[in-house]
């Protein structure tokens, strides 16, 4: 497969663009996650489409680890979202601000 | 031909992203981000990472695409406002065509070439350098990962009901579990 | 006894300061308790008078040895150790006493001690009664430390000391209005004079000229004209401001708000009276120096004949006396610029004798009509008030200088030497039209506040007690017989190295038209007061030359308006400025602050995506700085 690696990464770019659009924009903290995952696939991508550029075999591994980590962070991440859940009953992250100030 | 194949999963994974951020109902989001992550798997065998093709899979799009599938499905939530009107979409859509022009131009500036279109990973081969070079950090993630587990049952656990525990009274008499069985270090 | 023995003269009166110090904040703190706290008066009276009593027998003692000694042994000296012990100029603490020192202590001990006794009976029942005898008993010591001094700089520790006490008594009363302001002005415009008295110091060290004062006499012929005449303008400035001469006489007058035996010793017989002795003590520099010395008997003699004005048209029975000490420490300053530093001296010890005892004997009079101090309500006291009567008249026939009486021969002396001296017309015209003058306001104040018929609105007028009487009589024996002294006072001096060459006017010729003129001024003013002395007063009150001589010929009017209030818009300005751009650039600062951190806290709105926002946008502005690096 002779695909540039600048395609690539420009993919990677531009998932990541659209990720970013979703995190800062949506009021519903659900989404905020999904573009979060979004977010750290862009970033695999781009990882991987480097390994290969490069013909580096610890690019790919340092991916799985990627991988581990938003495993890990959406695990714990959504845990935390459904206990903030019973407090606020809502899933607006505006009505999470009480470190304002 | 796997060239096309390429930029034609592209094109899904950047619409299943698109949806994500776009669509109101969350669930219909989620069922797109499974839809890109799908792609992506695509793109990874394309690009020669059958193992990451693999554990993308199983882990994101099998576990924690379902839990975050529970989840929202567990709390039901509904966004009360509109979504592109607000400013702070407006801004976030700002900063998103910037970052991607941005990010474009940057991955521009490289020469152009497939780099090594030979170059494959095998599942063996990663798995060599996870359990010899990195070892460390191979066995830390697993650790993080328990300890994920445990976060989670900690966030996720619910308190006791203060009229259970009422209800139940203890036994008059606590039955020695040790007497019965001839451990030399029971008793002090 | 050696000659630590010195060291009791300021010692002595230094710890009766120190102790009514004590007993006063005790009292004070008796009182705050809210207790009723008196002073032990007699006790303390008579112990703050044995401070200075104990001293003057000392120096009696030690005088009395000199009198059988050659006059090149007179000298006593005992040093407590180097006091400053700088590289290039090196000061002890340094005590000197010789001829010169031994009058002047005998005047301040002496009449000191009287004015003691004096003050135990005219502050009777003040309730500051110890700080009064507190700050006399200091002003004692620094005095004594003034003229025992050794040196220059220690001189100027007993000047300012004096000054401080003048300060400090003249304020005594400071619950009233006149007296914290009178007591501020005299000592600022010291504070001028102080100014060139300092400055003279450090030219004489600069030169690398002693400032021991024997060595300094020594060292004196051979000082170029130049720095001569620099150092001795800088230390007369300092005279001047001490002794109240032109232009720096205008704190006198005030400064009798103070309570009067504060006038008596502080403002005639003693304090101001330093300046003379400074000018005395320094005769050989001055002499180094002719101009200088011109100067000096120019500014004494025109000093004495305007204040004499000013006395003749004064109502203020004090005030008229202050401008009279203006007047005859003006001719002090004649003598001593005439090449007679002796007569001076000889007037000063004169004069010591009957301005305090008019200042006591006004004082008598003031208590009697209950704080009446003018002169156009005063009237026929005579017969209610023998003694002071009597007493006063005495001192101010001294004053007039009327043969035979103390004044009589010191003035005669200074009158004698002016004709003697260089500018002969001129300080001896200076002279004589003074005693014509000070022999009419003499006799004036006499007619007005005893003769003719009582102006007064009270009638219950009466002697004071014998407490008061007993000093002043002593005085007014001294005033009376005080004419032996001066010729004895002025063999005992060291007489000047130069002496003022002979010739000019004989002295019996001086002697006649001495006299002449001061019985011109008692007639003059018999004739003019004797009745109806409250309508004369109208009367010539409404003549402008009485008026501008009654306003001290606006000196006071001037310094107020060219220097008074300038000075005080500058301090208003500099407090404006203080308050409002250095306490406003702190204040500002600080806002600052405030206003910086509000508009910054308004960034954490606690809410996760406006954080993500601002990472997402430097974000970006990194991706853009690594594109322009990278781009082909």
């Amino acid at each position: 497969m002779t695909v540039p690696t600048s395609h690539v990464f420009a993919l990677g770019a531009v998932l990541f663009a659209v990720g970013i659009a979703g995190f800062l924009g949506r009021r519903n903290l659900l989404v905020v996650f999904l573009s979060l995952e979004l977010l750290f696939n862009a970033v695999i991508v781009t990882l991987a489409g480097a390994a290969r550029h490069h013909a580096n075999l610890e690019g790919s591994a340092f991916a799985v680890f990627v991988l581990f980590l938003a495993a890990v962070e959406a695990a714990v991440g959504l845990a935390l979202l459904v206990a903030l859940f019973r407090i606020r009953r809502s899933v607006d992250p505006d009505a999470m601000a009480t470190l304002k100030g | 031909m796997a060239n096309a194949l390429f930029y034609a999963l592209a094109l899904t994974t950047l619409y299943g992203g698109a949806n994500v951020v776009l669509r109101r109902d969350p669930l219909v989001g989620a069922i797109h981000l499974a839809l890109a992550l799908f792609s992506l798997t695509g793109i990874y065998v394309l690009l020669g990472f059958p193992l990451l093709a693999g554990l993308n899979l199983l882990l994101y799009a099998g576990a924690v695409l379902v839990f975050l599938l529970f989840v929202i499905l567990l709390l039901e939530p509904r966004e009360r406002t509109a979504r592109i009107r607000a400013a702070r979409a407006r801004l976030g859509l700002l900063v998103a065509i910037v970052l991607a022009v941005e990010g474009v131009a940057l991955a521009g500036t490289l020469d152009g070439g497939p780099g090594n279109p030979e170059f494959h990973e095998t599942a063996a081969a990663t798995g060599t350098l996870l359990f010899t070079t990195y070892l460390l950090p191979f066995e830390a993630s697993g650790l993080l990962l328990v300890l994920a587990v445990v976060a989670v049952l900690v966030l996720g656990g619910r308190d006791p009901a203060p009229r259970a525990t009422a209800a139940i009274r203890p036994p008059a008499e606590v039955p020695d579990p040790f007497q019965s069985v001839g451990f030399p270090e029971g008793r002090a | 006894m050696g000659s630590s023995i010195l060291f009791l003269l300021p010692g002595l009166p230094l710890a009766g300061s120190l102790a009514w110090g004590l007993v006063h904040l005790r009292l004070l703190e008796r009182r705050a308790r809210g207790e009723e706290a008196r002073a032990p008066e007699r006790l303390l009276g008579i112990l703050a008078t044995l401070a200075v009593l104990a001293p003057f027998a000392i120096t009696v003692y030690l005088t009395a040895q000199w009198l059988g000694a050659e006059p090149g042994e007179r000298t006593i000296e005992a040093t407590l150790g180097s006091w400053i012990p700088a590289r290039h100029v090196s000061i002890a603490a340094t005590l000197r006493f010789d001829p010169l020192a031994a009058v002047l202590l005998l005047v301040v001990t002496g009449v000191g001690a009287a004015i003691h006794a004096y003050s135990i009976g005219y502050l009777h029942g003040d309730r500051a009664f110890a700080r009064y005898f507190s700050h006399l008993n200091l002003f004692v010591a620094a005095m004594t430390l003034l003229v025992l001094a050794g040196n220059l700089p220690l001189l100027f520790v007993g000047w300012e000391g004096v000054g401080l006490c003048s300060y400090l008594l003249i304020g005594f009363w400071h619950e009233k209005e006149g007296p914290p302001a009178a007591g501020l002005k005299a000592f600022v415009v010291n504070r001028v004079g102080d100014a060139g008295f300092l400055l003279g110091i450090f030219l004489l060290a600069r030169e690398g000229l002693p400032l021991d004062l024997a060595a300094l006499r020594e060292a004196s012929g051979g000082i170029a004209g130049g720095i001569a005449a620099a150092a001795g303008l800088l230390l007369l400035a300092g005279a001047i401001g001490k002794s109240a001469q032109f232009p720096l006489q205008v704190w006198l007058p005030d400064a009798m708000a103070g309570p009067t035996p504060v006038s008596a010793l502080i403002h005639a017989a003693t304090m101001v009276t330093a300046g003379v002795y400074l000018v005395v003590r320094l005769d050989v520099l001055f002499l180094a120096a002719p101009q200088v010395l011109a100067l000096v008997g120019a500014i004494g003699g025109a000093t004495a004949l305007v204040a004499a004005t000013s006395a003749l048209a004064e109502r203020d029975l004090k005030r008229a006396l202050a401008y009279s000490t203006i007047s005859q420490l003006g001719l002090m300053f004649l003598g001593a610029g005439s090449g007679a530093p002796a007569a001076a001296i000889g007037h000063l010890v004169t004069h010591a004798f009957f301005k305090a005892l008019l200042f006591l004997a006004a004082g008598s009079v003031i208590h009697a009509l209950q704080g009446e101090q003018d002169l156009t309500r005063m009237g026929g006291l005579a017969r209610r008030m023998r003694g002071t009567f009597l007493v006063f008249l005495a001192g101010a026939a001294a004053l007039a200088g009327i043969p035979p009486l103390a004044g009589f021969f010191s003035k005669d002396e200074i009158l004698a030497a002016a004709f003697r001296s260089e500018h002969a017309i001129v300080f001896g015209t200076l002279g004589l039209a003074t005693s014509l003058l000070t022999a009419a306001y003499a006799f004036r104040l006499v007619l007005l506040v005893f003769a003719g018929e009582p102006r007064m609105a009270r009638r219950d007028v009466h002697e004071s007690s014998p407490l008061l009487l007993v000093p002043m009589g002593l005085l007014a024996i001294l005033s009376l017989a005080g004419g032996l002294l001066v010729a004895p006072i002025e063999r005992f001096l060291p007489a000047a190295p130069a002496a003022a060459h002979e010739g000019g006017m004989a002295h019996g010729l001086v002697v006649f038209l001495a006299t002449g003129v001061a019985v011109l001024g008692v007639f003059a003013a018999a004739k003019t007061w004797r009745r109806r002395g409250a309508e004369r007063e109208a009367d010539l009150a409404r003549h402008p030359a009485w008026r501008v001589a009654g306003a001290g010929w606006f000196l006071d009017v001037f310094y107020q308006r060219w220097i008074v209030r300038p000075a005080r818009a500058l301090a208003i300005a500099c407090g404006v400025f203080d308050l409002f751009v250095l306490d406003g650039a702190v204040h500002g600062v600080a806002k600052g602050s405030v206003l910086a951190g509000g508009t910054l806290r308004r960034l954490q709105d606690g809410r996760v995506q406006s954080y993500a926002a601002g990472m997402a946008v430097a974000l970006a502005l990194l991706l853009f700085a690594a594109w322009s690096l990278l781009r082909p």
